[in-house]
């Protein structure tokens, strides 16, 4: 039967049901069945993981076999003959629905699954209210022991779904099945509850579950939503599925589609509305960066949008104290004094902080009203704060600053050098790529951290080097590569030029020297060098940990350097992969909300485009010299150089380096304008507070790290009169006299595309149909362009630049003893004022702490749980002590999510000459004890590990 | 039937008593006649809330669930009453939840609703007296044992 | 009488009283309901009249937000009072909803045991008698024979909230039958009776006997019954039955005067 006809083309022809089918070898009948809309029902399958066979719901009759075979697992073949529903297919199919009713409880019209569950789907299909199987029925607990997830086993049909996405997609593996035979059930180890475990909390079993077993507590449990539970409990009578219902009833934005607001994956979000508040939040499956999945943030983090802290009316400072103005008054009061500012001292006494977080729509805006209507040249954003260098360095060595390859092809590695990112932290979508990754064709991951984070549990190498280090180790990676011959010499002849320079600069970094420098074993970054050479296709995926410098700018050219040496740019699975924080940082990055570009990265000294930009806004002419950056707008406003500030979406008052200094300067200004939707730290400091309504509240759109434009839909009203960015700046603009007379998102959107060439080809129209688009997209017609630098560069050839060790501005000293490196952790997003108000995330992750070394903290008398002090020349703060293997001896690291415990305020304002990024990442430090932990021993937690997914 | 004995969690047949008072009057009134050293049994636990008008009649039947025997509301006088009108509420519920009572199966007599002014520390302890008899005569709630009697099918 | 339903739809829709209809759909051998704009709509043709009884206007509220104008819904008797229940606790606007009436088989009424089988000015006239009360065996025991009854029923309850969910007037968004402290949680079974004695307390002045309750109830409890007798008592005690007005409001609504009380003291 299995004639082997090879046609060449990798496809196979086989009959099912009596159609003709033809599909890529290697499918299985299911893969088949569904591709050709045949229906053939399943319980234990899910498209994001390896088939299972479990369920035995997929039994199809294949001519010539003995017995059904399972149409997940069974491996469509040239010229089979398949029947899916044949009598003893279907009784093969009720039999076991039968035993599954048979314990479960049939209550649907009280279930929280009710109009969602596939069980519910298939026995209303197969009309099965009850079973014939009569027997003893489990009677487990309801599990109650965390925030977010909760797990009612007597719905559970043991299909393993949640052990398998725990462990297949999300590489943790909570869940296992525990007992044996009637008694088997899943459950974590030893029974400990979630928040024992290493659980993330990512939601990907929640969203794969196929009864209510396990369901999301957040908006279910707040306070009753009625109408949802009522139209859940008539799909039950009606047997229809509650979107059908929803549409039925002619609910109007039931089901949004949008954009995640938190990191730069760009996940996407389907949010549940029912009467103006967001019900519930999922991920459509197998679309968008996250093709399915989320993080904790993403999927239980959407509380913030209904919060009663957010702003509702403008507030005008007068006395002293905040007062409640209308609009009107508002605006009026916000342009009087910027005209006064602008009259009186120029209008480069202005500077304006556009926002990562708000629309391109919206930053293209402000970039707009920053050089036309205010005249300015002083605009960027925080930006400057962590990928800086990469624009910089990257622009300098290919053209172009951006991620190079998609998030998509960098499960194509075959290795992959992770430097100063803790991505299951700080991108756990990617995360999920590259594990994939290691677990699906044994890519070798190279990180280089000096942090033990979770990323070294896949990783083949792990390299520990010192803060600050990183230019000796990719300079000692290359030395080696070069020395032993593994360098790609075509690429280097045909793509590149420089070459002989970064030879001779490269020649003096041994790997012994590298390893005095970094504190890596010689051998250790020789085998790391070869590892990532000799690899058919190889990746570089950094952060801030590279960026966050005195070096950034060197750092990232190193990298870059590297991939050019070993040819890995342009091609699927490799590239130099900037990881982009914010959700629209590239965005705003691209619409020119930087001093010194306007969109598409075109020059703003360049005087044809500065005509043709002048021309386009109707305005005599545009400032033709480069502004002033966030760190250096902070130095002018001490100096009175600034006299007032502008900022949108961003909270420098937590963000930036020395804090004290930042709010010195803020403190300094003639006028304060903060536009938010919360009463952040920065807001509190303002003269003028304007709110602003959120991402679910406007249309627009996001660029994602990888370069992905992609939709931001309007879920909700705003609360109370916040309005959206894009109409506030316009109707300022209109106050000062400068007409804006696009108001709509898509307007504005055209407009910019009209005048930036990269984006020129993307429009509403094609991302509305579905489409995935990276830019650059030229022209409408034009697909986009996942891979970047395929075959020429965006400067033409490739530039090897030599870098220099550097070391970092501030190094320990005696008063000083230790390093001190700040960052994320996976719950809490950057300034907190979107998770900090989120009610689960604070009950699992209240409070800021300090990681310290064993070493150090036996040597200074600290157990885990302590309170401690810990201060630098700017400030102190207090934390408890986090006491680890997982740091090195002399190193400590801070999250700096925490306002009662900022850890800017000790932060260095040292910045790199080039990019003017801060040095986050080094700083000296002092820690001290301020109190005992009252039990002995930390909390709860004896091994002073913490949770082991908290923070790694 | 048991008679009050005047210790508490004694026997399987010590009747249990739980009493809403409200601050200003009843529970004013409860005092006077305690200060009056006047005698009552002694297995009423008050519940001292600040108008009558407050309790739900859920309060009532989680009290019945929970085991108690019998139950007083008593409040302020129609008119008295410190918030102008919360025992209007009091009124209407409880007088319908008296009667409510017997459909699902419990004996009316065992929900008592009274008007105890804060001088009336006489009619008080008459009431507990009065009420103690009733519950006495009437017997243990037959939800005492509720739980445990009836088997989950 | 589908066609009058269907033509009362049309003619709704054209004249321009209404918005949008919101009526029972068969299609396919299944009920769906069903929103409609459009006086050519397919839908219409497959409007729903008969026996199976489940009340489009428990949807009223839902797809009221969405209709421009006045929404008209297609129901009996009992989604009317539904309707002036809703409106009573706020979450409906009378002036923006529109009964289109239909009266219930004689089958149906004498199942339901329904003395309303009628709307006021129906679409459609019918043949209805109303029905004889339903029997309701514990209104004949005597107390502990009564108690006896309700705890038997209750006992096979698992607490899946079908009545609680299903029903269109249970909208509160702090629902006393989740609070740990009056009915327990999660046990598996609850407290009984005080988790149907909550309930029935809540329906003395609400419920109007739709059914869905019962029909959602996996153990078959007679939640109807119960509710019935509670009701009838209520109505006894203050004169008063929910959903047959829009503006009498239940005693236990407000505060009223001292004159009202009744003889007590």
């Amino acid at each position: 039967m299995s004639g082997k006809s090879d046609k060449g083309d990798g496809m196979i022809d086989l009959i099912i049901d009596d159609r003709e089918c033809r599909a890529p070898r290697g499918s299985t009948i299911l893969e088949v069945c569904r591709a050709h809309g045949i229906d053939v029902p399943t319980l234990c399958y899910d498209e994001r993981l390896a088939p299972y066979g479990g369920c035995r719901l997929c039994l199809v009759e294949v001519e010539g076999a003995r017995g059904l075979l399972p149409a997940c697992t069974t491996e469509a073949e040239e010229g089979m003959v398949v029947r899916t529903s044949t009598e003893q297919v279907e009784s093969a199919r009720r039999t076991s629905l039968e035993l599954l009713v048979s314990d479960h409880p049939m209550a649907c019209t009280g279930c929280s699954k009710s109009g969602n569950c596939e069980l519910q789907r298939l026995a209303k299909r197969y009309g099965i209210e009850e079973s014939r199987y009569k027997g003893e029925k489990h009677e487990y607990p309801v599990l109650r022991d965390n925030p977010f997830i909760l797990r009612d086993y007597n719905k559970c049909i043991l299909c393993a779904r949640c052990i398998r996405i725990c462990r297949e997609v999300q590489g943790v593996g909570v869940y296992d099945f525990v007992n044996r035979g009637f008694a088997a059930v899943p459950g974590t180890p030893y029974d400990r509850p979630m928040v024992e475990t290493p659980c993330e909390f990512c939601g990907q079993c929640i969203s794969t579950c196929p009864t209510g077993a396990l369901t999301a507590r957040p908006f279910e449990e707040r306070e009753r939503v009625w109408k949802r539970e009522m139209a859940r409990s008539a799909c039950a009578h009606f047997g229809v599925s509650l979107d059908e219902m929803m549409e039925a009833l002619g609910v109007e934005g039931w089901k949004v589609r949008t954009t995640c607001p938190y990191c730069g994956c760009g996940c996407q979000l389907d949010l549940s509305v029912l009467d103006n508040r967001v019900v519930e939040v999922s991920s459509p499956v197998m679309v968008g960066p996250g093709q399915g999945n989320l993080c904790i943030k993403g999927r239980f983090g959407q509380d913030f949008i209904a919060s009663s802290d957010r702003l509702t009316t403008p507030l005008i400072r007068r006395d002293g104290e905040f007062v409640e103005a209308s609009w009107e008054e508002a605006i009026e009061h916000v342009t009087t004094r910027l005209r006064e500012i602008r009259d009186r001292s120029g209008p480069d006494a202005l500077a304006v902080l556009a926002s990562a977080r708000i629309t391109n729509e919206e930053n293209y805006m402000l970039q707009k009203f920053a050089r036309a209507v205010l005249g300015t040249r002083n605009i960027d954003h925080c930006a400057r704060l962590c990928h800086a260098p990469s624009v910089a360095g990257l622009a300098q060595t290919f053209g172009s600053g951006a991620m190079t390859n998609s998030i998509d092809d960098l499960e194509e590695a075959d290795a992959v050098l992770i430097i100063g990112s803790n991505t299951t932290e700080t991108h756990p979508i990617i995360a999920l790529r590259l594990k994939k990754a290691v677990m699906e064709h044994d890519c070798k991951i190279i990180v280089a951290d000096a942090r033990r984070i979770r990323m070294c549990y896949f990783a083949d190498k792990w390299l520990r080097q010192r803060p600050g280090t990183d230019v000796a180790l990719i300079n000692g990676m290359m030395n080696v590569i070069i020395e032993e011959g593994l360098f790609d010499r075509e690429f280097i002849e045909s793509r590149t030029e420089g070459f002989e320079d970064l030879k001779k600069a490269v020649a003096e970094y041994t790997p012994e020297r590298a390893a005095e420098i970094t504190g890596v074993d010689a051998d250790l970054i020789r085998e790391a060098a070869r590892t990532f050479a000799t690899a058919e296709r190889a990746a570089i995926v950094y952060a801030m940990g590279i960026t966050q410098h005195t070096t950034g700018t060197d750092n990232v050219i190193a990298l870059a350097d590297l991939a050019m040496l070993t040819g890995n740019i342009g091609r699927e699975g490799t590239g130099v992969n900037p990881l982009r924080g914010q959700n629209n940082v590239q965005g705003a990055c691209d619409m020119g909300a930087l001093p010194n570009v306007f969109s598409g990265y075109q020059s703003v000294t360049d005087p044809e485009a500065s005509r043709k930009f002048a021309r386009a806004w109707g305005v005599e002419s545009l400032p033709q010299q480069v502004g002033l950056t966030v760190t250096e707008m902070m130095d002018a406003a001490l100096r009175g150089e600034v006299k007032g500030m502008y900022i949108v979406g961003e909270n420098p008052m937590m963000s930036d380096p020395d804090i004290r200094h930042v709010e010195e300067a803020l403190r300094s200004l003639d006028l304060l304008v903060v536009q938010d939707i919360f009463m952040t730290e920065t807001a509190r400091l303002a003269d003028v507070v304007l709110p602003a309504a959120s991402y679910a509240e406007k249309e627009g759109t996001f660029t994602n790290t990888d370069r992905r434009v992609q939709r931001v839909r309007k879920a909700v009203e705003p609360p109370g009169d916040a309005r959206s960015d894009l109409r506030i700046i316009a109707d300022i603009a209109e106050a000062l006299g400068y007409s804006m007379p696009a108001r709509e998102a898509e307007e504005v959107f055209r407009e910019m595309a009209s005048l930036t060439p990269s984006y020129a080809g993307i429009t509403y129209e094609r991302l509305d149909a579905g489409e995935t688009i990276h830019w650059p997209c030229p022209e409408e017609g034009h697909p986009g362009t996942p891979i970047l630098h395929k075959e020429k560069f965006t400067r033409g050839k490739g530039a090897f630049i030599p870098v220099e060790y550097k070391p970092p501005a501030e190094e320990p000293d005696d008063r000083y003893p230790l390093v001190m490196t700040t960052g994320r952790v996976l719950e809490q997003y950057h300034t907190g004022t979107m998770t900090r108000r989120v009610p689960g995330i604070n009950e699992i992750d209240p409070a800021n702490r300090v990681w310290i070394s064993r070493e150090d903290a036996e040597a200074m008398g600290i157990s885990d749980g302590d309170l401690v002090r810990v201060s630098t020349r700017r400030g102190d703060i207090e934390a408890e002590a986090r006491v680890t293997r997982k740091m090195p001896g002399g190193l400590i690291f801070i999250p700096f999510h925490y306002s009662e415990s900022p850890a800017n305020r000790l932060t260095v304002g040292r910045i790199d000459p080039v990019s003017k990024i801060p040095e986050f990442k080094v700083a000296a430090a002092a820690v001290s004890l301020v109190r005992k932990s009252a039990g002995g021993n930390g909390s709860g937690n004896g091994s002073g590990e913490g949770r082991p997914g908290g923070g790694e | 039937m048991a008679e009050a004995n005047g210790r508490r969690n004694t026997a399987d047949e010590d009747i249990r008593i739980l009493a809403f008072l409200c601050n200003w009057c009843s529970y004013a009134g409860a005092d006077l006649a305690g200060v009056s050293r006047l005698q009552y049994p002694a297995q009423v636990l008050d519940v001292r809330v600040m108008c009558t008008g407050t309790i739900s009649p859920y309060f009532v039947i989680k009290a019945f669930q929970e085991g108690m025997d019998g139950v007083i509301v008593a409040g302020c006088h129609i008119g008295d009453c410190h918030y102008l009108k919360g025992n209007y509420m009091t009124a209407k519920r409880f007088q319908f939840l008296q009667r409510a009572l017997e459909v699902f199966g419990i004996e009316k007599e065992r929900l008592r609703l009274e008007w105890v002014s804060a001088a009336e520390g006489e009619k008080f302890a008459n009431l507990i007296r009065d009420f103690t008899r009733t519950i006495s005569e009437l017997g243990p709630s037959p939800l005492r044992q509720g739980r445990k009697e009836v088997a989950v099918r | 009488m589908k066609e009058k339903v269907a033509g009362a739809i049309r003619q709704a829709l054209e004249s321009g009283r209404a918005g949008a209809v919101l009526f029972l759909a068969e299609e396919e051998g299944k009920l769906i309901p069903r929103l409609v704009r459009d006086a050519g709509d397919p839908a219409i043709e497959r409007a729903y009249v008969g026996d199976k009884r489940f009340p489009a206007s428990a949807f009223a509220a839902i797809s009221l937000p969405a209709v421009d104008g006045v929404l008209a819904v297609v129901g009996r008797e009992c989604d009317r009072r539904m309707m002036n229940e809703l409106a009573k606790l706020n979450h409906l606007d009378l002036e923006r909803v529109l009964l289109l009436g239909i009266p219930c088989s004689q089958e149906l009424a004498d199942a339901c045991g329904c003395d309303h089988p009628v709307p006021p000015e129906p679409v459609a006239e019918a043949e209805v008698r109303p029905a004889e009360a339903l029997d309701a065996p514990s209104r004949s025991m005597d107390i502990p024979e009564r108690l006896a009854y309700w705890m038997d029923h209750f006992s096979r309850c698992i607490r899946c909230y079908g009545c609680r969910n299903s029903c269109p007037l249970c909208v509160c968004k702090d629902c006393a039958l989740e609070r740990e402290e009056l009915a327990g949680k999660d046990c598996f079974p609850p407290d009984i009776p005080v988790f149907h004695i909550i309930r029935a307390l809540d329906m003395a002045d609400r419920c109007i006997d739709c059914g869905i309750c019962e029909l959602s109830c996996p153990a078959d409890i007679p939640l109807r019954e119960l509710y019935r007798e509670v009701r009838g008592l209520f109505k006894e005690h203050f004169g008063y039955e929910p959903g047959i007005s829009a503006e009498d409001r239940s005693p236990l609504s407000f505060l009223g005067e001292a004159a009202d009380l009744g003889a007590h003291e």
